[in-house]
């Protein structure tokens, strides 16, 4: 039995009033619930006061906008209307695969596409009950102030651990914002910073309203790759979103820009540098697959963050890229 | 009175009849709870002298076997198991569903500890456990577990009850040395600690490859056949 | 924190309850409304034993607030076999198959199953039933009769017969 603190409960309505109570110290937002209220469980934060985006109908349509030429989908949509939305699977295929690959069908039920572009960085020695985290006197993110993962570190490297987020760089999305000094948008590459106690730029009082994906007109291939020990459950142990523009309609056509973004390593997700050797090259020549597995395996280094071996998760960055890049081959 | 056909019928005249659920309800108006307590004890003397003779196990041992299809990735060390076939002599089964359930959930568990359950305390933080909730301890869920079936054999033992041996432990030990044997059938390495986790299994794969580009050992019958 | 006044329907019962604002849906359930059926497992996401429907979809009580089901339908174990005049055929067939050992995933498997045979017209296949229930652990049995029980009564739903028959 794992009992929240004691606070209290907004339910506002609209979008207005939910930026409105964000203002009073002590509030803080919830969603879905299914990461905030874990963390609130293991008392890793002790908010006063919680705002639920629950009410707020406003927040949870997915449009395309013809003039703007975007797919807007709205914070508070579920990851199981995400993933079956059939807008997002003709524009963004990449981004129903990750919802859909996101812990199991009970959580992608409540969960939303806002609480996921939000979740907290995840490590081994934060995400536990306060009982267990006593024991090794917490973390500089929890009651400690050492880090466990890199021993003399300063800087907490819990891991950005969403499905989504990856993707979402991939494909080029921003987020729109509403806060107390009005409405921003910001590319979701800007968006997170390598600080794994506040991992984004999210200001005090934000609310993500949209996620907003670019549509594109010229012809792409794009993929998500989730490696886990179990089929279900899990979060995600590596974790790469690939994006390729091509020339033609074919996967034998040569690329014209590659995208290659990599999670669950620091706080912030890795979008990888040095793909322009293969921009020319066809998707489908085996090499292109070689050469983009080597950049990533070069450019990420897991740490022990995760549950799990760091080592090993590096080797299989580069055999899981490579069998990615295989299967959008292998799609067509 | 003859239950037949989830009716109840008066057999003296079959025509007065009403629905098996309503004749015990009547009953259990009349006569309370429905039900007889009986129980059944393991003979204590029936084991040698050797340190935990005297449990109380059943009366005579059981018999398991299995069969595991499973495949390796050679590139990542997973481990799939496809299907498991386990036979077991439970002696007489008083119940055929529960005994196969017995035998199911046997082989889940021990599939589980030889592919991903693991209890591990970690001795540079205080001994903490690594797995200390159902997120981090991973037990398989309904996508990681292989088909399984339940192949029963009867062979009643005279001591037990009503002919009864067991069917809660035996049924599992077998299923990890078959994990074990599949996959050195499959990529020809021996892993003798459990789990056979992916970087383990990895690991000795790829050990035995470096032996065989030395000329140490052959290469397995997998390696063969993809070179031929 | 005061409590506050939450109305809600569960099993189609209206109901008025005072909750203090941190409760789970899942602990007014069990400890204020008494349907123990609905499971504590994890209580915090990684077991759905706590599955119940919310609106008709299958979620975590454990992971909801009690405030945020204001004016929404609960379903919840204790109300699946109401239309059917005692069991539904999900529970006639888990009880057939003996899919249940100790019984603890049973609720919050019912829970999630139900949903996925709403939602299909006709007999489900067993890898539908896996993708259906992978946030429902069970540590008995294998899951291979709860598999069989589902298939089993989606059959059953869909061209009801004589179980009596079938069980033979
Ligand atoms: C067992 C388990 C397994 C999981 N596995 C995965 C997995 O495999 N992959 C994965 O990506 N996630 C996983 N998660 C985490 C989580 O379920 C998802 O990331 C989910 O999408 C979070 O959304 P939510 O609406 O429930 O967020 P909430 O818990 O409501 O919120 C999460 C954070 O985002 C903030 N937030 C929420 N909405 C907004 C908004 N509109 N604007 C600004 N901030 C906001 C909240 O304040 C909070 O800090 C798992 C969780 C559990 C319990
Ligand atoms: S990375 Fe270090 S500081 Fe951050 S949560 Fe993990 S142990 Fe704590
Ligand atoms: S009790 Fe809710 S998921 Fe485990
Ligand atoms: S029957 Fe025991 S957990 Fe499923």
């Amino acid at each position: 039995m794992l009992r929240l603190p004691r606070l209290d409960v907004l339910m506002p309505a609209t979008l207005d009033e939910a930026v409105l109570a964000l203002q009073s110290p002590g509030s803080r937002l919830i969603a879905g619930g299914t990461d905030l209220l874990p963390n609130l469980k293991h008392r890793l934060e002790s908010p006063t006061m919680l705002v639920s985006l629950a009410g707020v109908r406003e927040l949870s349509t997915i449009t395309v906008d013809d003039d703007a030429q975007e797919l807007v989908i709205g914070a508070g949509a579920t990851l199981t209307t995400v993933e079956q939305c059939p807008q997002v699977r003709a524009h963004a295929p990449s981004l129903c695969s990750a919802a859909g690959l996101v812990a199991s069908p009970l959580i992608r039920n409540q969960a939303t596409l806002g609480g996921n572009v939000n979740l907290d960085t995840r490590c081994r020695y934060v995400n536990q009950t306060d009982f267990w985290r006593s024991a090794i006197g917490g973390c500089i993110k929890s009651e400690g102030t050492v880090c466990h993962v890199v021993p003399g570190g300063k800087n907490c490297v819990a891991a950005m651990s969403s499905d989504c987020v990856p993707v979402l760089i991939s494909l080029g999305a921003s987020l729109q914002l509403v806060g107390p000094n009005g409405r921003r948008r910001v590319a979701m590459k800007d968006y997170y910073v390598a600080d794994g106690t506040r991992h984004t730029t999210r200001e005090d009082g934000e609310v993500t309203t949209a996620v907003i994906v670019p549509l594109v007109s010229t012809p792409r291939r794009a993929g998500y790759s989730k490696w886990t020990v179990r089929g279900s459950i899990d979060f995600p142990l590596t974790s790469v979103a690939l994006c390729f523009d091509l020339e033609r309609d074919e996967v034998a056509a040569p690329i014209a820009g590659a995208t290659v973004v990599v999670g669950v390593l620091g706080a912030k997700p890795r979008v990888v540098t040095r793909l322009d050797e293969v921009v020319g090259k066809s998707l489908s020549d085996p090499e292109t697959a070689a050469i983009v597995a080597e950049r990533v395996h070069r450019q990420c280094k897991p740490l022990a963050n995760v549950p799990y071996e760091a080592p090993y998760r590096r080797q299989m960055l580069r055999v899981h890229t490579r069998r990615a890049i295989e299967a959008l081959v292998a799609d067509g | 009175m003859a239950l037949i056909q989830r009716e109840a019928l008066d057999r003296e005249d079959p025509q007065r009849r009403v629905p098996i659920a309503e004749a015990f309800w009547w009953a259990e108006e009349d006569h309370g709870l429905l039900g007889e307590v009986g129980s059944y004890n393991t003979p204590k003397d029936r084991h040698g002298e050797y340190r935990g003779g005297t449990i109380g196990a059943s009366p005579a041992y059981s018999f398991t076997a299995h069969i595991a299809d499973l495949s390796v990735d050679v590139e990542t060390g997973v481990t799939t198991v496809h299907k498991v076939w386990v036979a077991h002599d439970c002696g007489q089964a008083l119940s055929r569903r529960i005994v196969e359930g017995q035998m199911e959930g046997s082989v889940y568990m021990g599939f589980a500890e030889a592919i991903m359950e693991e209890h591990v305390v970690d001795p540079e933080h205080n001994g903490e456990h690594t797995g200390p909730s159902l997120l981090d301890y991973r037990m398989p869920t309904f996508l990681d577990t292989p088909d399984i079936e339940a192949l029963i054999v009867e062979a009643p033992d005279a001591q037990g009850p009503y002919g009864a041996k067991e069917a809660g432990e035996g049924p599992l030990h077998p299923i990890i040395p078959a994990i074990a044997n599949g996959i050195y059938d499959a990529v020809g390495v021996r892993i003798d600690r459990l789990p056979f986790s992916p970087p383990r299994v990895l690991a000795a794969i790829q050990a035995r490859e470096a032996e065989v580009a030395a000329g140490h050992v052959q290469p397995h019958k997998t390696n063969a056949r993809r070179a031929g | 924190m005061t409590a506050r006044l939450l109305r809600f329907s569960v099993n189609g019962e209206p109901v008025t309850v005072a909750v203090e604002p941190q409760r789970t849906l899942l602990e007014v359930l069990r400890y204020e409304l008494d349907l123990i059926g609905s499971k504590q497992g994890c209580d915090k996401g990684d077991c759905g034993a706590c599955t119940v429907q919310i609106d008709g979809l299958p979620r975590l009580s454990c992971l909801t607030l009690a405030l945020a089901v204001e004016g929404r339908d609960i379903q919840t174990v204790e109300g699946l076999g109401r239309a059917h005049g005692g069991c539904h055929p999900l529970q006639d067939a888990m009880d057939r198959w003996d899919a249940a050992q100790c019984g603890f995933c049973t609720p919050g498997i019912l829970m999630s199953a139900e949903s996925l045979l709403r939602r299909s017209p006709g007999p489900v296949t067993r890898s539908e039933v896996r993708e259906a229930l992978a946030g429902n652990l069970c540590r008995c049995t294998g899951y291979t009769k709860i598999i069989d029980a589902v298939v089993d009564a989606s059959e059953q739903m869909a061209a009801p017969r004589d179980e009596t028959e079938a069980a033979q």
